[in-house]
């Protein structure tokens, strides 16, 4: 192990020559595309990249030398960007010694609730995902509850809180349980008229001087709220059936608020409203049968239906544990008809856009150093990642379960 | 059987998968690979079928022109498969198909065919969709020992799920009960074909086959209701307890057989001779569902299938069949059978797995990506199961997935391989090599024809045969009563019920 992390190459200058790169304009092939420092430096055709000169198994650009990644026509694309997931907060899933994601507390409301405190950049369960090409993933409180906290973008490279902890805030958890809908939202449309009360006379709420707030609701439950009811942040909600995504619509439009929806199997039915009203969803591919009664109108297209209506799509239904999956989802929404391109984008620039990630999600001049060298087309099942990149800095393509594969290897041979 | 000439084609009957069975599928009784038979009529009468399944003549069809994958190593470019009136595969093999009167040529032409997919672990049925309380018929939690419940008295035929296992090429799979107990009752092998009762869509002739489960799951359930068993070694005195009293009383029973049989005899005997030697009638032991189960596992007649993860764990179960001399067929999610891919090759224990699943609990926090390879380089039978009613109708994406990083780890393992491990390695697991799981002649017709690389994520099937009769195309049918009519408010195509 130790070898390994002493491999571990610094950030420095990479080339990666004649690959088949993931533009936010679509793939291109015979790009070159030059890592330097933790930023992407250039991008361009293989033969025309100024100021990058090759010598034998080396590369030169701007004076510094670069290690040279021969590409040989192999995709790459920006490093895969995970939403609405526990990884860094749940090592296995049945262990609650393992688990630093669920509070068990009754409070209702914990909208101060920052996850990007409970992440652990150590977690075995990073390195599995990072290995095959995730570099970021949106985390989620989850547990009990009406507000579950705010969710966290984190990268997956790096020892400390300070070093992969991105972006705290970057969504407003929610949870609308079954039973009633109807009641739920009531509940939200509560709950935004006691931030925006708070929010004009906080003196108020000081002095003691309030009509009965919603049960639980502290001061800083308040505080944390402002941006989300403001729509500065997005609220991230689960929905699925068709009838409780239009009043997911209805809602946004009359409070002014900003949804995200997980979930959404029965979208393709309202796919031309939750366009206009610009709200992204997550979607699992896979759900595409008969899903349970939020969920009887599940069909394998719905991917395909929404994105043509122009909704922002994203994936989801992996797991904390298999990550690392998802790109096999965006695959299965190909398989039903989605553009391929949009498949890809949406499991890296569309969550980045989403949610506020700055130079993340795209390859760009400029952009964060984080890209993925696939073996083939990056959504198949036979294909895998040759190279990652995160801030410039190759990734060991080991885990813990290398390890252990490593362990046993000879086993059979016995 | 048509005419096709055998020669051209593989003929290599299933004799060639060095299974330890002998083989009878057909009979009403399950009597694979017993050393006895005992029980026989009992088993028969708690099988009968009381519906009529109707089978119709299949068309004789030549599929021809595609490329042909049968999961015993061979690929066809272009390759043919013959299919004869009976449902059965008359001849396969490489070139251009022979010409059979009567027969309806199938052009496949840019599709690939492959036998049909196999799932030894699914839970459609008995833990139906949509979930609902009232169809939660999986666990019978009310004991740990639960030998006697049968699946088949839990499934629901009108799951739609099954019609959308099949739109992923599943011809054949194993309904099992839950593993909250240790001995959890019968699974039953089925075909995912609409029947108004569950038993009708049994395997013809299919081995009978019991599901047992070690490790965390049990002991969890009861000890969580401080009751036994709490921790492993409760486990496997509950276990252990459990086979004792089944060959107390398969002892009792045999005997009961034996002098049941000479009482016959003596029937048989002129009445001079019966008179010399008089002989009673023997009484009937009291029967027990619990422990006839478990005796038809001492004598063979029923398959162990083991949930079961950690190493350790599998040594256990393997050291309980030693201890009371039965067989374990296959363990089942396995996530650390690399860590024993030997042991488990010189037993052959089919190691039924997921590619990648793992960290949901800490019996699960070893798995591996390569598990599947690690078993099948060491010799042993690698199956991969989808345990999921949403990844049963994508086994081909799972062994694609098993096969890229078997592959990437340096293991030797090719694409026929991976086929086998959905088709071939599974129909052993559960007794029915010798009917279906690869394309060759003399079993029985179950193939998918996909129109693309079947191990690829973009690869779907456009049709999918069973017995030799076509059961879905894109255009359905679906038959699940649930399903019909639900989507009437949208342009979805009609329900089509075949019955």
């Amino acid at each position: 192990m130790m070898l390994l992390l002493a491999t571990l190459a610094h950030a420095g200058c990479v080339v990666l020559d004649d690959v088949q790169a993931s533009l936010p304009t679509g793939p291109v092939e015979g790009q070159t595309v030059v890592l330097v420092g933790s930023r992407i430096a250039a991008v361009g055709a293989t033969d025309a990249v100024s100021g990058l000169t090759r010598s034998g198994d080396g590369a030169r650009y701007d004076g510094q030398d670069c290690t040279l990644v021969e590409g040989k026509g192999r995709p790459l694309t920006p490093g895969l960007v995970m939403v609405d997931n526990q990884l860094g907060l749940v090592e296995i899933r049945a262990e609650d010694g393992s688990r630093n994601d669920d509070p068990h507390t009754r409070d209702a409301v914990r909208a101060a609730l920052d996850v990007g405190d409970a992440y652990d950049p150590h977690s075995s369960v990073i390195g599995v995902q990072r290995m095959e090409g995730v570099t970021h993933s949106v985390i989620t409180p989850v547990g009990g509850g009406f507000v579950r906290g705010q969710a966290a973008a984190v990268r997956l490279l790096g020892h400390t809180q300070e070093e992969t902890v991105l972006e705290r805030g970057v969504a407003m958890v929610v949870d609308l349980p079954s039973g009633s809908r109807a009641e739920s939202l009531r509940q939200l449309r509560e709950l935004v008229a006691d931030v925006r009360s708070y929010a004009r006379d906080k003196g108020a709420f000081d002095a003691n001087r309030r009509r009965d707030l919603f049960p639980d609701l502290s001061a800083l439950d308040l505080e944390a709220l402002i941006p989300a009811v403001r729509g500065e942040q997005p609220i991230l909600v689960g929905a699925n059936r068709a009838s409780d995504l239009e009043a997911l619509v209805r809602l946004q439009e009359d409070l002014g608020i900003r949804l995200v929806i997980r979930g959404a199997a029965e979208g393709w039915r309202v796919a031309e409203r939750l366009a206009q009203a610009e709200i992204p969803v997550m979607v699992d591919p896979m759900m595409d049968g008969v899903e349970g009664f939020d969920a009887l109108g599940a069909r394998a297209d719905n991917a395909k239906l929404l994105a043509e209506a122009g909704v922002k799509v994203m994936f989801h239904g992996a797991g904390t544990h298999n990550l690392r999956l998802q790109r096999h989802k965006a695959g299965n929404a190909v398989r039903a008809g989605m553009d391929h391109e949009l498949a890809v984008k949406g499991l890296t620039e569309v969550p980045a856009e989403v949610f506020g990630l700055e130079g993340i999600g795209t390859i760009e001049v400029g952009g964060s150093a984080d890209v993925v060298l696939w073996s083939g087309d990056p959504l198949e099942v036979s294909t895998l990642a040759d190279g990652v990149w995160i801030g410039g800095e190759a990734v060991p393509l080991v885990s813990r379960q290398t390890v252990l594969r490593d362990r046993y290897r000879d086993v059979g041979k016995r | 059987m048509v005419g096709a000439s055998r020669s051209q084609g593989r003929a290599l009957l299933a004799g060639s998968v060095g299974g330890l069975l002998l083989g009878s599928a057909g009979l009403a009784t399950p009597s694979f690979g017993a050393e006895s038979d005992v029980l026989g009529p009992q088993e028969e009468a708690g099988h009968r079928i009381v519906e009529r399944v109707s089978h119709p003549d299949a068309t004789p069809r030549v599929f021809s022109g595609g490329v042909v994958l049968t999961a015993v190593g061979d690929r066809f470019d272009p390759g043919y498969v013959v299919v004869d009136s009976a449902g059965r595969i008359a001849a396969v093999g490489e070139g251009p198909a022979p010409s059979i009167d009567g027969a309806e040529v199938v052009d496949a032409k840019g599709r690939f065919v492959t036998p049909g997919l196999i799932d030894t672990h699914s839970h459609m049925g008995v833990y139906p969709t949509p979930g609902a309380k009232a169809h939660a018929d999986g666990n019978e939690m009310t004991g740990p020992t639960t030998a006697g419940v049968w699946a088949e008295h839990s499934v629901w035929p009108q799951d739609p799920h099954f019609e959308k296992a099949v739109e992923g090429g599943i011809t054949s799979l194993q309904i099992l009960p839950g593993s909250g107990n240790l001995i959890g009752g019968r699974g039953v092998v089925m075909r995912p074909v609409p029947t108004r009762g569950s038993r009708g869509m049994r395997f013809p002739g299919a081995p009978e086959t019991v599901k047992m489960a070690c490790g965390e799951n049990p002991k969890r359930v009861y000890g969580e209701r401080r009751q036994a068993p709490m921790t492993r070694m409760g486990n496997l005195r509950a276990q252990r307890e459990a086979f004792l009293a089944a060959q107390d009383w398969l002892e009792t029973w045999q005997k009961y057989e034996e002098n049941q049989a000479s009482y016959e005899e003596w029937l048989a005997l002129p009445e001079k001779k019966r008179k010399k030697d008089k002989k009673k009638k023997p009484d009937m032991p009291k029967r027990d569902l619990d422990k006839e189960t478990l005796a038809l596992v001492l004598t063979g007649q029923v398959l162990p299938q083991i949930h079961c993860y950690r190493a350790d764990d599998m040594l256990s179960m393997l050291q309980l069949a030693e201890e009371f001399g039965f067989r374990v067929r296959s363990f089942h999610h396995a996530l650390e059978a690399y860590k024993i891919a030997d042991i488990l090759a010189e037993k052959e224990v089919a190691v039924s797995t997921w590619p990648d699943w793992w960290g949901f609990k800490l019996e699960a926090y070893d798995g591996i990506q390569e598990n599947l390879a690690m078993v099948h380089v060491a010799g042993g039978r690698a199956v991969v199961h989808s345990d999921s009613a949403t990844t049963i109708r994508r086994l081909n994406q799972e062994a694609g997935k098993a096969l890229a990083t078997g592959r990437r780890a340096g293991f030797d393992v090719d694409e026929n391989d991976a086929l086998s491990w959905i088709t071939l390695q599974p129909a052993w697991a559960l007794g029915i090599h010798e009917e279906t799981g690869s394309l060759e002649a003399g079993k029985r017709a179950d193939l998918v024809v996909w129109d693309a690389e079947p191990l690829s994520v973009y690869a779907k099937p456009v049709e999918v045969v069973i017995d030799g009769r076509t059961v879905w195309t894109p255009d359905g049918p679906l038959w699940s009563d649930f399903s019909a009519g639900q989507r009437l408010n949208d342009d979805a195509p009609a329900v089509e019920v075949p019955r």
